[in-house]
Formats: C-alpha cells, sequence, structure tokens
C-alpha cells in the first residue's frame, strides 16, 4: 500500500513542499543558477511533476504532462520520494539497487541532492498540516 | 551491517587459451554477424591476429573495428554503431583495456535500441531489457570493465566525463586469459594496477553500500595486487603474477560494482578527462591523499582493512599508506600531478576541477561528505 491514496493527493504535497522551496532562497538561488529542469516521475500512484529553473529568474512547478523538455529525469516509486524527503533513503544503494532511475546527466542530478536537503526539515509538517496517514 | 543487493550477471571464465574457448562456444552458436572490437595497438599483437585468422578459418562474418580510441569517445561510439547496424551483428566481441571495453558497452545500447544517438540512454538504471551478448576479454588488469554495471565516456566537446549505468550493460562473458597481457608495457601494467589496488581499496571503504561479500573480494583482491604487481612490472612475462593481478582486477570490479568506489575515483575523472591523463596513473596520484583526508574522519574502515589484508591484528592505516607509497616507488608511477605531465592550475582551473569532482556519482560513495574547499585541498596536496 501506499502513502498517498491517489495522484491529486501527492500532487497536493509535492506542489507544497516546492513552493516552500521556491520561498526560501537558500534552496531556490542555487537552482536558479543551476538552470536546471528536472522532472519526476512517480509511480503507485502515478504523476509527473516538472521543475522549470530554466530562465534563471523564476521556477515553474508543472504538476501532470506538460511540453517542457527537461534535462534530467528521475523515476521512482512515491513511497521512495516520500522516504527520500523524510531524508531516509541512501541514494547510492537506491541507485544500485535499481529503485532510482535517472536519465540524463547524473552529475546534474546529483548536485540538486545538497541542495534541497534543507527541505527535509519542511516536508514532515506539508505531511502532517495535509492529515496523511504514514505507517511507521 | 549495510542492507545490501549483491550481483553479478557476468560468467566469467578463465584460461590459458582464449581462442580455442572463444572458437569452440561460436561452434556451438549460430552466428551470422559478430563485431570484433580492438584498438590499432593490441590489432598488431600476434595473438590477436591469431585470434582473427581463427575467426576467418571457422566462416563466420565477423565486422572488424580496430579503431578504438583510448577512453570511450562518443563519436566513435556513434561511428561503430552505424557500421554494427548496418551489417545487423548479432553478438560483440571486444578484446583490449577499459577503453575498448567501455566502447563495446556502449556500441551494444546502440546496436540493440538501433538507435546510434548513445547520449539519449546517459542515466542509471534506464536500460528496460537485455541487450545483444557481449563477451569481453580484458587485455589489461585492471579496470574491472569485463564485470562492472557502468561504462564511462568522454564527452570530447565539453572535456566531461559521461556516466552510463545498468544491470544490462555488463558483458555476458569475461574471458581471463592472462598470455594476452605479457605485452603490457610497464608503465600501463603500474597504471593499471593501481587502477585495481584504488577499486579495492574504495568499494571496501563505500561504507554506505559495502557488505562482507564485496568485503571479501576487496581483501583477496588487495592481497593479490600487493603480492604480485610488482614482479608483473619487472617481469612482463611472468604468468603467475599475471594471472594473479588479472582475476585480482576482476574482483576488485565485481565489488565496486556492487558497493561503489569514492572521493579517488571522483578526481580522477574530474583530471583525466580535463587532461587526458590515464586513469589508473590519476587514481595512483590520488589515492594517498584521498584515504589521508578519508582518515580524518572514517580511519575505522582503512584500519579493519589493513588487519585483514595484512593478516596483523595490529596493522592500521598508517601500514596501508606505507604500503601504497612503497608500490608506487616500486612500479614507478608518478606521484604527483604535476610529474604526470598535469599543468600548472589556475584558480579558476582549481575550482572547475572541483567543481566536477564533487558531482561525480563516484563521491556519492565516499565514506565521509566532501565539499569543494576539501576537494580543492586533495587537489593542491597531490599536485606536488
Ligand atoms: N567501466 C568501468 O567499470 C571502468 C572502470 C575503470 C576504468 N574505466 C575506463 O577504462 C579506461 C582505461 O582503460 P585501461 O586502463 O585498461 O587502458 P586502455 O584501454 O585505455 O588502454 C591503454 C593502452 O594500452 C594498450 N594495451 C592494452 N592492453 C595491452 C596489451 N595487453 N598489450 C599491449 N598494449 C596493450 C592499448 O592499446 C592502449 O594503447 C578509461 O576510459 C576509464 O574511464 C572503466
Ligand atoms: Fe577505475
Amino acid at each position: 500500500m501506499s502513502i498517498f491514496k491517489d495522484s491529486q493527493e501527492l500532487d497536493t504535497v509535492m506542489e507544497q513542499l516546492w513552493t516552500k522551496i521556491r520561498q526560501d532562497p537558500e534552496m531556490s538561488k542555487p537552482l536558479l543558477e543551476s538552470k536546471l529542469i528536472v522532472t519526476f516521475h512517480y509511480r503507485h500512484p502515478e504523476t509527473k511533476l516538472t521543475i522549470d529553473c530554466s530562465n534563471g529568474e523564476d521556477f515553474h512547478i508543472i504538476t501532470g504532462e506538460n511540453q517542457v523538455k527537461p534535462i534530467i529525469e528521475l523515476f521512482m516509486k512515491a513511497d521512495i520520494a516520500h522516504d527520500f524527503w523524510l531524508g531516509k533513503v541512501n541514494v547510492p544503494m537506491a541507485l544500485l539497487s535499481g529503485k532510482i532511475v535517472s536519465k540524463g546527466p547524473i552529475n546534474k542530478a546529483l548536485a540538486l541532492l545538497p541542495t534541497v536537503k534543507p527541505a527535509f526539515k519542511l516536508y514532515p509538517s506539508i505531511i502532517k498540516d495535509l492529515n496523511i496517514k504514514t505507517h511507521p | 551491517m549495510n542492507q545490501f543487493v549483491f550481483s553479478n550477471s557476468t560468467n566469467v571464465v578463465f584460461t590459458y587459451d582464449f581462442i580455442e574457448y572463444i572458437i569452440d562456444k561460436l561452434d556451438d552458436l549460430n552466428v551470422n554477424n559478430l563485431l570484433l572490437l580492438t584498438d590499432e595497438g593490441l590489432s598488431q599483437q600476434q595473438l590477436f591476429k591469431d585470434f582473427y585468422q581463427s575467426l576467418q578459418n571457422l566462416k563466420i562474418p565477423t565486422t572488424l573495428y580496430d579503431k578504438v580510441k583510448s577512453d570511450a569517445q562518443i563519436a566513435v561510439v556513434e561511428e561503430i554503431s552505424r557500421l554494427a547496424i548496418a551489417n545487423d551483428c548479432q553478438l560483440i566481441i571486444a578484446i583490449g583495456g577499459g577503453s575498448v571495453i567501455d566502447t563495446a558497452k556502449l556500441v551494444n545500447i546502440s546496436l540493440t535500441h538501433k538507435d546510434t544517438s548513445i547520449m539519449n540512454y546517459q542515466g542509471i538504471n534506464l536500460l528496460e531489457s537485455a541487450l545483444k551478448p557481449l563477451w569481453v576479454i580484458p587485455t589489461t588488469a585492471g579496470t574491472g570493465s569485463e564485470v562492472s554495471l557502468v561504462a564511462v565516456a568522454k564527452d570530447e566537446s565539453s572535456n566531461k566525463k559521461i556516466f552510463f549505468g545498468s544491470h544490462y550493460l555488463s558483458s555476458e562473458l569475461a574471458i581471463l586469459d592472462p598470455n594476452l597481457l605479457v605485452t603490457l608495457p610497464k608503465f600501463l601494467t603500474a597504471a593499471t594496477g593501481l587502477d585495481a589496488v584504488t577499486h579495492a581499496i574504495e568499494a571496501y571503504t563505500a561504507s554506505n553500500c559495502n557488505s562482507p561479500i564485496t568485503d571479501a573480494l576487496c581483501i583477496e583482491s588487495l592481497k593479490k595486487l600487493f603480492a604480485y604487481l610488482p614482479t608483473a612490472c619487472q617481469d612482463p612475462s611472468n604468468i603467475e603474477a599475471r594471472e594473479n593481478t588479472l582475476v585480482a582486477s576482476t574482483m576488485a570490479g565485481i565489488a565496486f560494482s556492487n558497493s561503489g568506489v569514492g572521493v579517488v575515483h571522483a578526481l580522477a575523472h574530474s583530471i583525466g578527462a580535463m587532461f587526458n591523463t590515464h586513469h589508473g596513473a590519476t587514481n595512483a596520484v590520488f589515492l594517498i591523499p584521498g584515504i589521508k583526508f578519508n582518515c580524518q574522519e572514517a580511519s575505522r574502515f582503512y584500519d579493519t582493512l589493513s588487519v585483514n589484508v595484512f593478516n596483523d591484528k595490529k596493522a592500521n592505516h598508517v601500514d596501508l599508506i606505507t604500503t601504497i607509497d612503497n608500490l608506487l616507488n616500486t612500479v614507478q608511477l608518478p606521484k604527483s600531478l604535476k610529474s604526470l605531465g598535469v599543468p600548472e592550475l589556475s584558480k579558476a582551473l582549481l575550482d572547475e576541477l572541483a567543481t566536477t569532482a564533487l558531482v561525480d556519482p563516484s563521491i556519492m560513495f565516499n565514506p565521509v561528505e566532501l565539499n569543494l574547499d576539501d576537494l580543492k585541498q586533495i587537489i593542491l596536496t597531490a599536485y606536488n
């Protein structure tokens, strides 16, 4: 069973999380400087999220289908994403064991990691406020 | 202990007659067209010529490409792929060092998908199904690429390394024949040997992903490399030294495919892409500075490795560093970036090299987290 009851719930969580990331210059500044476009493909439940920092000035959070061509794409189960934002995923092991799939320059995906780490602190309150039941 | 998954999908064969082994195996198969890859240096070797002649005697249509360049270059991969697709090759046989083997792995992606745009497949775990059979015969000991799940290419336009990783990328069969290594010159024997030493040390100390299985492979591999690498360099036709270093490098290759490498590889990739230095020789330069950096916080991993490798309860990381230093002296490898031929580094260049290393995939397995300043410091230490 997945943590998220459906795609809509997952979209809401990710939108709220990335909105907080956008509001925090510590995270948004390096993201905008990187001009990265990253698409996350989630399964169980299925959805797609694109973060587009390509114009360097404002970043766009797009849920669902879109025409933006990403520089990197990451594919994973939604539960892995949930664990990731809780700071509980051993990323090298997840890559070695195939739980995370990356497309495009892996070094750009890895550069993203330390940048968004401060959001690990923000994520639990989003889950709590939306009253999402997590199993231990 | 870490939770772990251990796998090795490559069949490893050790033989003193790779030609007989392959011809016998091909005899049982119905291969219509095979792609044979090597480089210009190796195609001049008698053993290669004998092998090619044996294939012709078998009357198996063979597409030969013997101009693979050092480090898998994207343009070369695309050129070979066009040829292989046009000839509808069904099996790839690669004879060579890491450059030939990595090139063959990437050609296999293109050939299987009938798509010469190899950059479309850049990524980790992206391949969704098995590729065509790939048989590899390593002629260096070495990169471990004959059993590894990765291929590292060089993008000539950006001077950066490009990474491909997938369980489907590994070869179906690795054939180890020490006789192929007797022609390997002293510098390359030493440099590729130090690549294997670095794999064994980094895979053992990759504390996020290592396991008792990878540890055992690393320990045994290092014992063999420390014992036999000096002889392989001093007495190139010593088969006992060649076979032990060859098997050791394959063992280290299986280990790092399951637990990763570390900061030494991250730095070697960055410097190698920028200055075309040999991969193993560059690892050799960074090995001691990298270990010393990691030992500030994580000496315990190097201590247990030393206890096991030297069979001495009192051994510790200092013994490991001393042994590596002595080995570098014995096999006469450069011990600094300067003596490796790297030009004086400007501040901007130092920044760029450290930034590239900071996001190299190898670094995520390192037992200690590093920042940009740490990396710059290690590069500066390794320079002189
Ligand atoms: N995929 C992986 O797991 C992996 C791991 C480590 C390194 N690599 C890659 O491997 C490459 C380096 O490979 P390498 O160190 O084996 O060297 P190499 O394949 O680049 O070969 C170096 C030279 O040695 C010559 N040579 C090789 N075998 C010989 C022999 N038996 N006798 C005479 N000459 C011989 C070749 O002709 C060539 O000129 C780098 O591109 C590196 O990125 C890949
Ligand atoms: Fe290596």
